[in-house]
């Protein structure tokens, strides 16, 4: 392990920084049991819409509303941030703070075009007439993925904090456990936008 | 000695740098077969359903153990309590989905 | 230390305001779940003065909905979990040679934002729009409930469930990463297994209820229609939801609870707990049946045969792994020498009321058989049998075997034994009796029953057991304060017990242990004393100690959400910006305070070695 008082250089910095200080290892688990309950979370939204999906009375059922290439686009720029925040943390066990700061910003702006995709993509149901207390099927639609756009804005907000933060400061094993963990939790939204995409927007499409 | 350290945990970065992004193609490439199936309406529902789920279910472990390192070492708490939530969570589903009056 | 006996009263509540330490938290955990004990008895009083006659006017049947659903809320959530997360936080980190629990700061956080969370719940009464649908607040009841009752305790739960998971996943981690050199897991003393398990339920329990009442806010605040039955929507979701988060919450209070009894019985048996390891293995498989079980809430709702079926099987094999730490229990008692202090007693009398409760449970397990039983008193007797009979003697109990550890001087035995026995016969005449009521057809939540019904005398006979029971929570404060006066001073280790809390000093200084021990068995303390060791051994040379720096942040972060909950609240009254300006004062303070925490480095302080040696004891 290494003390506080060493100076970081390229050859010293731990393989796993994340988890280099006691601190940093309670972070990472503390933070991996947050996401196992925010499992059990999303499993209780996908739940109610799952059971409400038919439940659209009057309004619009899920056949004519989704617009799919829209929503294909999405999951590719939300699959491909997964990957350069991975790329980001390479650079960070790399010991190059640049290359990662750059890595994280590339994955906000793909996080960032995400969500401008889904307000959009909200904007124009409401337009359709497809408004949150339309039916029971729209406001159980709305919530799920609505709090899937609200972890989104999160991270987003999260990475910005932190590199706006260490932006001058560079990088130590006091910060690298936060930048992992909302690495962490960036793969975990990825990880229910697949759900999310398949359950919601495929099965929707099969009806 | 710490050269030698040096060298082979860079090796490792690399080596998993590689692993990540073949992931990520097949992640991609699974997305994707996942919506052609649907799209070309060739197939029954009641294939399609389950089908696409796998699809789901393949992304989401290659996503966990490689994008998320649950298959370092160490992390045995952790995945006991995430198949313990992942769990709940599927009991929840299935109690949704076939326990409410449907 | 020397400063800290001296200064006045207003610095030590500042100092509790901005505590980062687990045993100050753990006090303030506690005090404020007996504040709230203390609330919820009065409102329990009310209801059997309401109900000890036949068609009794005392109460309104909307203000007995009200007390009623307060009381239920107020025991669940903001008297029995803060007090066994104040044992929990005093004595867990004791337990495993810990000096302070995995993440301090958020362990303040959650505490404030329990506080909060109460705080708002009783602020409905100032409104005078209080919470009327039950403290499970059913779908479509609470849906149409008028006014902004409700809303009240579908934001303070929401406010200290918050605080609830943060706490659970503080535990979590503390244990698994902070325990000392040679406590394997399975040297774990048993209050901290059972406190692992149930903040491992806690993580996966809460979030479904964080759900639940997040689609009733939706459904009244926003007017969404997950539960508008008549265009497709379903309230069985929500029953559901609050079941699946509401019955391993059963098990989240009782498990502690367990673990308090365990180590009670023990030490004052003189013997080592009897089958530890299948103690821990019928813990692990409590806390995962608690899971499988929670639809034998709704056998009455019509999910049909099949789901019914599955569930009341399910729920009867929970029986077994409480059976098997029912007979540990007899069994470590058998043959050891008993010492029949305050603690001890309360155990001895857990066990057979705990009995009662568990087979009535079972009984109610039995689906057809609950179509009788269901919404009837005889429910009401079973959970009360639980609670009262396995949690509140639990809590009571604990507190009466750790307050020694915790304040540095003994609570009297005499009171003690009488309180107990007060509190005792008082429980037994006041909810035996309701199994009756309830198998003659009384049903629950109603508030009142006619003349040629036949419940008076029963009830008259509870309600006469309830102002005993009131006696003997009276007897057991009065102990509390009378020994406060008394300062009866206690040594380390006055029980002769087991365990690492023991062995460090009664009340234990802010680092709890001078140098982390070293642990080399299951009830570490016993094994040294038994090789003729009076502490602990370190493998570590006394060395400075960091310390977290305390902060006033978590207050204000709490108070923030407090604050933005009103104004979420009362969005709806349009006409004027008040609301909403509310709304964003909160939000502002909430998210203020959470930037300066991530700006502030917080590097925390050191305890010099030689500030550590100066105060070797007298």
């Amino acid at each position: 392990m290494i003390s506080n008082t060493t100076k970081l250089t390229r050859e010293n910095f731990p393989i796993n920084p994340e988890r280099a200080t006691l601190e940093g290892q309670n972070k990472y688990l503390g933070f991996w049991f947050f996401l196992c309950g925010e499992t059990v979370l999303f499993a209780c939204l996908i739940g109610t819409y799952l059971a409400l999906k038919n439940s659209y009375s009057t309004g619009l059922s899920s056949n004519e509303l989704f617009e799919y290439p829209l929503i294909l686009i999405a999951t590719i720029f939300l699959l491909t941030s997964s990957l350069t925040s991975a790329l980001a943390v390479y650079e960070m066990k790399r010991f190059k703070f640049v290359n990662m700061q750059l890595w994280f910003f590339i994955t906000v702006l793909l996080g960032c075009s995400f969500l401008a995709l889904e307000v959009y993509e909200f904007i124009h149901y409401v337009d359709k007439g497809f408004k949150f207390t339309t039916s029971p099927f729209s406001s159980s639609f709305y919530t799920l993925v609505g709090f899937h756009g609200a972890h989104v804005s999160f991270g987003i907000l999260w990475f910005l904090t932190l590199m706006l933060r260490n932006a001058k400061s560079g990088l130590s094993l006091v910060n690298a456990p936060k930048y992992y963990l909302a690495s962490l939790y960036w793969h975990f939204v990825d990880v229910v936008w697949v759900f999310i995409f398949t359950v919601v927007y495929l099965l929707g499409m099969v009806g | 000695m710490n050269d030698k350290k040096n060298t082979l945990n860079k090796q490792k970065l690399n080596k998993e740098l590689k692993i990540q992004l073949l992931v990520f193609i097949v992640t991609l490439l699974l997305t994707v077969l996942a919506f052609v199936a649907v799209a070309s309406e060739k197939f029954a529902p009641t294939f399609i359903a389950p089908f696409i789920v796998t699809l789901a279910v393949v992304q989401v472990i290659f996503q966990l153990y490689y994008f998320m390192h649950l298959k370092d070492k160490g992390n045995k708490e952790i995945s006991i309590f995430l198949y313990g939530g992942l769990l709940i969570g599927v009991l929840t589903v299935i109690a949704c989905l076939f326990i409410v009056w449907l | 230390m020397q400063l800290a006996r001296k200064q006045s009263l207003f610095k030590t509540i500042l100092e509790y305001f901005v505590t980062v330490d687990h045993k100050k938290i753990g006090l303030l955990y506690l005090f404020s779940g007996l504040f709230f004990l203390v609330c919820g008895t009065v409102l329990a009083l009310l209801m059997r003065i309401q109900l000890a006659v036949p068609e009794n006017d005392f109460l309104s049947g909307q203000t007995y909905n009200e007390v009623m659903t307060m009381h239920g809320t107020t025991m669940i959530f903001f008297a029995a979990t803060p007090l066994i997360f104040g044992l929990m936080n005093y004595i867990v980190p004791l337990q495993i040679g810990a000096r302070d629990v995995a993440f301090p700061f958020i362990n303040a956080l959650g505490f404030w934002f329990f506080l909060f969370g109460g705080i708002f719940l009783y602020s409905s009464f100032l409104f005078g729009e209080v919470p009327d649908a039950g403290w499970t607040a059913y779908a479509s009841l609470a849906v149409v409930s008028k006014g902004h009752g409700v809303d009240f305790y579908l934001l303070a739960l929401q406010l200290s469930g918050a605080g609830t998971i943060m706490s659970g996943i503080n535990f979590l981690v503390t244990i698994v990463n902070m325990r000392a050199p040679g406590m394997s897991y399975m040297r774990l003393p048993l209050f901290t297994w059972t406190s692992f398990i149930t903040s491992a339920l806690i993580i996966f329990a809460f979030p479904a209820f964080t759900i639940g009442l997040i689609l009733l806010l939706f459904s009244r605040l926003f007017g969404a229609q997950y539960f508008n039955v008549a265009i497709g929507g379903n309230t069985v979701i929500y029953e559901h939801l609050f079941w699946i988060f509401g019955h391993p919450e059963v098990y989240i209070l009782v498990l502690p609870i367990f673990g308090v009894f365990s180590e009670i019985f023990s030490t004052f048996s003189k013997k080592r707990l009897f089958g530890y390891n299948s103690m821990v293995f019928a813990v692990i498989l409590i806390g995962f049946l608690g899971f499988m079980v929670w639809a034998h809430h709704m056998f009455t709702v019509g999910l049909g045969p099949f789901a019914n079926a599955i569930f009341a099987i399910a729920t009867m094999a929970i029986a077994v792994p409480t059976g098997i730490k029912i007979f540990n229990w007899l069994l470590t008692l058998w043959g050891g020498s008993i010492r029949l202090t305050t603690p001890m007693l309360y155990g001895l009398g857990f066990i057979p009321s705990f009995i009662i409760g568990g087979v009535t449970g079972v009984m109610t397990a039995s689906a057809a058989a609950d179509y009788q039983f269901h919404d009837s008193y005889f429910v009401v007797a079973h959970f009360h049998y639980v609670i009262v009979g396995g949690i509140v003697f639990g809590i009571l109990g604990g507190l009466h075997y750790w307050w020694p550890k915790m304040f540095g001087y003994m609570l009297n035995e005499t009171l003690g034994k009488i309180s107990f026995a007060v509190l005792f016969v008082g429980f037994h005449t006041t909810f035996f009796v309701l199994h009756f009521v309830g198998l003659m057809g009384m049903p629950r939540r109603y508030f009142t029953y006619l003349k040629d019904q036949d419940f008076g005398d029963l009830n008259y006979i509870s309600t006469i057991g309830s102002y005993i029971l009131v006696l003997g929570l009276v007897l057991i404060v009065f102990n509390y304060i009378y020994s406060t006066v008394i300062r009866e001073k206690a040594v380390n280790d006055p029980w002769n017990g087991r365990t690492l809390e023991w062995s460090i000093p009664s009340p234990p200084p802010m680092y709890n242990f001078k140098q982390v021990p070293q642990v080399n068995s299951l009830d570490a303390f016993w094994y040294e004393k038994m090789k003729g060791n009076s502490n602990m051994s370190s493998p570590d040379e006394l060395s400075d100690i960091h310390m977290p720096s305390n902060s006033s942040l978590p207050f204000f972060m709490a108070l923030g959400f407090f604050i933005a909950s009103y104004g979420l609240m009362f969005l709806d009254k349009g006409s004027n910006n008040i609301a909403f300006i509310t709304l964003v004062i909160g939000g502002i303070i909430a998210f203020g305070s959470m930037v300066l925490r991530s700006t502030i480095e917080d590097k925390g302080y050191y305890i010099t070695k030689k500030q550590l040696s100066e105060e070797d004891p007298k």
